[in-house]
């Protein structure tokens, strides 16, 4: 499915998905990204601290830090919130 | 607080894919009965030789309906195609459901709405006139039905009438109630989208502090 979503969602998907150490690849793959686009938001990511590189094998994976579990419970609190406090749609 | 969303989730998506089978449905049967009022029209007008005009005009309002009808089936493939890719995801993790899982959903059918938001809008209006076409449709039937009954035509005829006559309100009010139903999945997706841009501040400040 062709993805719409706004940059923080993608920062979100990204940084809920590198808890565990990821390659560039995989990254881009799961988040459905071009390696252009990709590559600027993981820089966007390491520049802000909330992800770092780990080299494993001479292969550098990324990963995200501590600081990265404030975004993700606020964007998950926020989203849960918005969805939970919205009318519900029902046939 | 999980339980409850996940539960709204899913009665949401259940209710979105059923109105995307639906629609895709009555789409197909729309088509139909256009293509068949139309050709039944046009093969009138051979027949007598002349032209007679409401045999003209339902001809035309046939095959103007017809092409309405084929853009709401297109869009309706558009949206159910979205609908099975979430709601299959869903299925896949139901069973383990997690707060994460829960969000990433969330935000596929935030996604979702996003990306078919002008072709839900478009299919809305689509729909709307070929249930007012089936509907004027309906209504001529129903004329020639009292007609009919007036002048002593044959019973099955008057019969057959009126069955045209139903099928085409049926199909008439369906359409209309399909619109009603899209307008209120969208007024609840905008007012969504309206609170994210509120919580994207949030989320920009949080960035800031990094």
């Amino acid at each position: 499915m062709k993805q719409k979503r706004t940059q923080y969602e993608i920062y979100w998907e990204i940084l809920t998905f590198c808890r565990k150490p990821k390659s560039f690849t995989s990254v881009i793959n799961r988040c459905n990204l071009n390696s252009k686009i990709g590559q600027r938001h993981i820089e966007f990511l390491k520049k802000k601290g909330l992800l770092t590189t780990v080299e494993n094998q001479e292969k550098p994976f990324f990963i995200a830090t501590k600081r990265a579990d404030d975004y993700i419970t606020l964007f998950t609190q926020m989203y849960k919130e918005l969805f939970d406090n919205s009318p519900e749609f029902r046939l | 607080m999980t339980t409850k969303t996940a539960l709204k989730v899913q009665r949401e998506l259940i209710s979105l894919y059923a109105l995307a089978i639906m629609n895709i449905a009555f789409g197909g049967i729309a088509m139909a009965l256009a293509i068949s009022i139309g050709v039944q029209n046009i093969l009138a007008l051979v027949k007598a030789q002349s032209l007679l005009p409401p045999q003209l005009t339902f001809g035309i309002l046939g095959f103007l309906a017809f092409g309405v009808s084929l853009r709401w089936l297109i869009s309706s493939t558009e949206i159910l195609d979205g609908a099975t890719d979430i709601k299959d995801d869903y299925e896949k993790k139901k069973a383990n459901l997690a707060d994460e899982d829960l969000t990433g959903l969330i935000v596929q059918m935030m996604a979702y709405y996003r990306r078919n938001k002008p072709t839900i809008k478009k299919m809305m209006v689509v729909s709307k006139i070929a249930g007012v076409c089936f509907l004027i449709g309906g209504g001529f039937n129903l004329t020639t039905v009292l007609t009919s009954i007036v002048s002593g035509a044959p019973q099955w005829d008057i019969l057959l009438q009126a069955l045209a006559a139903t099928i085409n309100f049926v199909v008439g009010a369906v359409s209309l109630f399909l619109t009603h139903f899209f307008g209120k999945y969208c007024s609840a997706w905008d007012y969504r989208l309206e609170e994210t841009s509120k919580a994207e501040k949030e989320l920009e400040k949080q960035l800031e502090g990094s």
